[in-house]
């Protein structure tokens, strides 16, 4: 036997010797590696608002233990008689949000007695992706009176149906493809979008 | 096997060794380091430019020195040193979450100056930020007069970012020489403006 062939065959004798732990590592390894990452991405998505429950305003969605309807979606320009009232700043618009929330008993009986908490927010989305996002302007330094009997958050303690009410101050003019999200922590990662004609 | 074939391959080992330690030395002393992969993305501007982040939008529009200052709500500062005053313009760009001017320094030398929380309301220092509605008003520094002679208050840079932590964030960078800037005996300055035109 040959140099060469000798050590051809003592390499195909240590692959034989040893396929099993082979096998092993090349089918470990990578598992092992996905399994982190499943598992670290996992937690961290579970956390983010990241599968939308999309619907189009004036559809009623049941989410999170409530039906939620956006009723009404205007803007108020800051140079207009009222958004001078309200003390809008100076090359903006305020939009006032109006949802109509009635919620129902959860699913879950250790939650049955709770409606639902909840943030709002105003998204400018990009096909799929968000642009751009305004939180609730309710505590701005603005003057907008929100009508009797008209909630400002979502107060679990409200077992009847109300209207919500949202406020954000956005530049002038703002357009695109806007959409209302509502956010219920236990729902997480779902959330409601709602796509608002404007 | 020879003798001399196993000379050979001890030495084609040693050689593949120390090729190896010598590659891992390299990258060990060229890899960047924690603090270099996670600093803050500078923007640099001058004083007068609407300089943009990818969440922050500012313009550092004038900086005065002074010896007392008198803010919009009534607070009036005295010091042992002098007040930097810097007037600025700064909004959001595209979120609003969690937005505020959590970020305001500045860096002379090796020193860094953190905006005084004193004026409270007078000042912009970490107000919140809405989308493209800056928000104007004074910044106010406390340094040491005998600062403003040193070379390095030559090239003072007014550091602005959306958070206190500007890692891996925007910081906006606006150079200033307070070395020619004239020392005021006493500054008012004006109301915080919410959506200034």
């Amino acid at each position: 036997m040959t140099t060469g062939a000798l050590r051809a065959h003592q390499a195909r004798g240590w692959l034989r010797r040893n396929a099993i732990a082979l096998v092993a590592i090349i089918i470990l390894f990578p598992t092992a590696i996905a399994i982190t990452l499943t598992t670290e991405w996992g937690a961290y998505n579970q956390g983010r608002a990241t599968q939308a429950v999309a619907v189009v305003m004036g559809d009623t969605a049941d989410f999170g233990g409530a039906r939620w309807t956006v009723e009404s979606a205007r803007t108020l320009d800051s140079a207009s008689g009222a958004g001078r009232d309200a003390r809008l700043p100076l090359g903006s618009d305020l939009m006032v949000v109006t949802i109509r929330v009635e919620p129902r008993p959860l699913d879950d009986a250790d939650d049955a007695d709770d409606a639902p908490s909840c943030s709002t927010q105003l998204v400018q989305l990009d096909g799929s992706t968000v642009a751009r996002r305004w939180t609730d302007a309710g505590f701005s330094d603005i003057s907008w009176v929100t009508a009797e009997g008209v909630e400002t958050f979502c107060d679990s303690e409200i077992r009847t149906p109300y209207s919500l009410e949202s406020l954000f101050v956005v530049p002038h003019a703002t357009t695109g493809d806007l959409a209302i999200i509502v956010e219920v922590a236990d729902q997480l990662p779902r959330f409601l979008q709602i796509s608002l004609p404007l | 096997m020879s003798a001399r074939s196993t000379l050979a391959r001890a030495v084609a080992s040693g050689a593949a060794l120390a090729a190896i330690l010598v590659v891992a030395a390299v990258v060990a002393h060229t890899a960047p380091s924690e603090e270099v992969w996670q600093a803050p993305m500078v923007v640099s501007g001058v004083l007068g430019e609407r300089i943009g982040g990818r969440n922050i939008e500012a313009t550092v529009d004038e900086v005065r020195v002074a010896e007392t200052v008198t803010v919009s709500t009534g607070w009036s500062g005295t010091t042992s040193g002098v007040w930097i005053v810097v007037d600025a313009s700064v909004s959001a760009v595209v979120d609003e979450f969690g937005a505020r001017l959590g970020t305001a320094n500045l860096v002379i030398g090796a020193a860094t100056y953190s905006a005084s929380e004193r004026p409270d309301l007078g000042s912009i220092q970490g107000m919140g930020l809405t989308i493209g509605i800056a928000q104007s008003g004074p910044l106010l520094f406390e340094v040491p007069r005998s600062l403003l002679s040193t070379d390095a208050a030559s090239a003072a840079r007014i550091q602005l970012a959306i958070s206190n932590d500007p890692r891996l964030d925007s910081l906006i960078v606006v150079t200033v020489d307070l070395t020619s800037i004239e020392i005021q005996r006493s500054i008012e300055t004006g109301p915080i403006e919410w959506g200034r035109p």
